[in-house]
């Protein structure tokens, strides 16, 4: 936990509201001088106090201990591509908010924007209109190194081919986005990585090459590569859509245990099965999103 | 992969099968231009050891003809010439040298006159100040051997350091007493006064006082030098013989004196002018060494438009290469920017990646290459002529860096450019496949 980061959140956050110090004091029922501590880092705010905090301040726990938002959220968003003397609107008009501690499934059939919308959240794309804001943060006003920043630190990705690199082993590929990760120290990646394994359960097939494994072992190795940053957001697209049955349960029961550790899962897929392990079914059509099932 | 550095990740992909295949097509392509290089170096030393150092290459023989002593002396005016003497001090002075006799070789050494403008370089000692005093090459063999073919041997074994053996004296025996065998003398009769010579003569000793390096000269390894005047006084005025028999068997006999002048121009490229005033004089004349460098530059051509056909081809190749290398990498561009790679990074690992190979390929052409270079340089020793031994043919190291570190940064150069283009892609363009 990084008090100078809940600080500094605290601070954002209570300027957002147009709230003083002394008034956000009066509403907690504490001195001037406790918030002064809280948004300079030098004191936590008491565990009786967190829940009140967070309400006044609009954030959810998980929110207040990271420091920072962790929701994703759309408005209006929309994606067109010009082809020749052709407009095709992908994503129309999107208005959504998605919530950490979920599982997400989106459905819909091909060519109704699911992978466009995917890409978009996971700052692969840009949007044409609208905004989509990943943390408090928009992405549209974001440069080149920040989306790098925010692809690093918060996003996990995990694509229908796997995208492995034949040429490591299962650990080196979850290795992989450490490299760019300072806060992970060099002699503590390989251990995280074989950690990682563990949680997916191929810690027996840490040595072996892509080539080696089987399609819904590359996929694991994928999902744990998604998490060697413990990203907030993990985006996955068609996961399962070159495995058979068997694997794909392997692999939604692996999306549902991140979920319930307080990531948020978004799954594109054609499979009916995932209806079984999502919280929420948004299903898309001609580039609109809709909810389908919820709770 | 201890997880360090992103660099680790180059390093695991140099075991790819493309990478491996296309190693070896530039390590071919690279001992291919080191050696046109190395024909081209050769050729360059060649032809300025003909331009600036050979002495034979700037020397023409004047035929006497019907010319007098006189006219022949006249060809001391013409500009350039800074030597004008009997052809005889072109010739050689054999020697058997009993000094140098091993109990399977004989010591046979030749002697040349030392001319001004032999452009003679001393190596250890000095030059000749008296008749009796002779200069040996530094890298000094005093035998000539042939083998059971007839072919001159060298046995690099028994080449000497010149410069141990200053100090120490050579016997000579001059050749103008030495008994020619008359055709109307009979054998007995001629190895009477051959063995009567061989108790009478009498030895002339001559000490070594410095080495030079024969390789300047393009001169053989037991090629000494002792002063004009004892030249004179050691070798014979006779050129040679003729002799014809009638059907009556009354045979008659001719000798030849040395009686051409041998002319030495100040440099190479003045020959042509001492030609052309030699021709004004209706004097007839031919050089001594038959260089033409016309032709010379004609056949270095060759090599040179080799190595320039191969230069443009690796370029291309390796231009290519990386086109294609990138572009079915594109996909993992792609996920490296999906992980959080920023566009140096990327740059970087693929960068690390092409100079490994580059220079690992240069590195293993260029060690083959030293192979190549010495067994060769070994058999036109040992076969033929002596002092190309001694050439420095190898292309100089510090041209080798040269040359990786130019093609390395065109490499790189491409490399970086691809890479550009496809990192201002989008990243789902690049993982997808779209392109």
């Amino acid at each position: 936990m990084d008090q100078n980061k809940i600080g500094m959140f605290i601070s954002e956050k209570r300027k957002e509201l147009n709230i003083t110090q002394e008034e956000l004091a009066e509403l907690m029922n504490v001195s001037k001088n406790a918030v002064s501590k809280w948004e300079r880092g030098l004191n936590l705010p008491d565990a009786s106090l967190m829940k009140n905090l967070c309400k006044i301040l609009n954030i959810s726990l998980n929110e207040f201990f990271n420091g920072e938002e962790n929701n994703l959220e759309l408005s209006e968003l929309t994606k067109i591509f010009e082809k020749k003397n052709e407009k095709i609107i992908a994503v129309d008009h999107v208005t959504y908010k998605f919530e950490p501690g979920k599982l997400y499934a989106i459905m819909g059939h091909s060519g109704s924007g699911k992978s466009t919308l995917l890409n978009i959240l996971g700052t692969l794309d840009k949007q044409t209109t609208g905004e989509y804001k990943i943390n408090g943060k928009e992405t549209i006003k974001l440069n080149d190194n920040e989306l790098n920043y925010i692809r690093r630190k918060n996003v996990g990705f995990i694509f229908q081919n796997y995208l492995l690199d034949p040429n490591l082993r299962s650990y080196e590929n979850v290795m992989l986005p450490m490299f760019v990760n300072n806060e992970i120290k060099k002699d503590e990646r390989k251990t995280r990585a074989l950690k990682l394994l563990e949680y997916v359960n191929l810690e027996n097939r840490f040595n072996h090459y892509p080539k080696e494994l089987s399609g819904g072992e590359q996929q694991r190795v994928a999902i744990a590569r998604s998490l060697a940053n413990n990203p907030q957001l993990i985006i996955a697209d068609e996961p399962t859509g070159n495995l058979d049955e068997k694997n794909e349960k392997i692999i939604f029961e692996i999306f549902r245990k991140l979920a319930n550790d307080g990531k948020l899962v978004i799954v594109v897929s054609h499979s009916d099965n995932i209806v079984k392990y999502a919280d929420v079914v948004l299903y898309m059509k001609n580039g609109r999103l809709g909810v389908y099932n919820e709770g | 992969m201890k997880g360090n550095s992103i660099y680790e990740i180059s390093y695991k992909h140099l075991k790819e099968k493309r990478n491996i295949i296309f190693s070896i097509i530039i390590v071919l392509l690279i001992i291919v231009l080191y050696i046109t290089s190395t024909i081209i170096n050769f050729a360059l030393q060649y032809q300025n050891n003909i331009n600036k150092k050979s002495l034979n290459a700037r020397t023409l023989i004047v035929e006497r003809g019907s010319k007098t002593d006189e006219e022949l002396n006249q060809i001391s005016n013409i500009n350039h010439v800074v030597l004008n003497v009997s052809d005889k001090y072109r010739a050689q002075f054999p020697v058997s040298a009993e000094e140098f006799d091993e109990k399977d070789i004989k010591g046979n050494i030749v002697f040349n006159p030392l001319l001004i403008n032999n452009g003679i370089k001393i190596i250890n000692g000095r030059t000749i100040e008296s008749d009796y005093e002779i200069l040996i090459p530094e890298e000094f063999y005093p035998h000539v051997d042939f083998n059971d073919y007839g072919e001159e041997v060298i046995y690099l074994d028994k080449i000497i350091k010149g410069k141990d053996l200053i100090g120490k004296s050579i016997k000579v025996y001059s050749e103008r007493e030495h008994p020619v065998k008359s055709i109307n003398q009979s054998w007995s009769e001629y190895d009477e006064l051959y063995n009567k010579w061989i108790e009478t003569r009498t030895p002339i000793s001559l000490t070594i006082v410095g080495t030079y390096d024969s390789s300047v000269n393009l001169l053989e390894k037991n090629t000494c030098f002792m002063s004009l005047k004892m030249f004179d006084n050691v070798k014979s005025d006779i050129n040679g013989g003729t002799a014809s028999c009638t059907q009556d068997n009354i045979c008659t006999e001719e000798w030849f004196k040395y009686v051409d002048r041998m002319i030495v121009v100040d440099e190479y490229k003045n020959l042509d002018y001492v030609k052309n005033e030699l021709n004004n004089m209706n004097f007839s004349y031919y050089p001594v060494l038959n260089f033409d460098m016309g032709t010379f530059k004609m056949l270095v051509s060759i090599p040179m438009c080799v190595g320039l056909i191969i230069s443009i081809i690796s370029i291309t190749l390796i231009r290519n290469f990386i086109a294609k290398k990138l572009y079915n990498k594109r996909k993992e561009i792609g996920l490296l920017k999906t992980l959080g790679f920023d566009n140096n990074q990327i740059i970087n690992i693929y960068s690390k990646e092409n100079n490994i190979i580059l220079s690992t390929c240069f590195i293993i052409g260029f060690i083959i290459y030293m192979i190549i270079v010495k067994t060769i340089k070994y058999y036109i020793y040992v076969a033929a002529e002596l002092e190309y031994y001694s050439m420095n043919i190898e292309i100089p190291f510090i041209y080798i860096l040269l040359l990786i570190a130019l093609l390395l940064l065109l490499s790189n150069y491409i490399l970086k450019k691809k890479i550009i283009k496809y990192l201002s892609y989008n990243v789902s363009d690049l993982i997808g496949d779209s392109l």
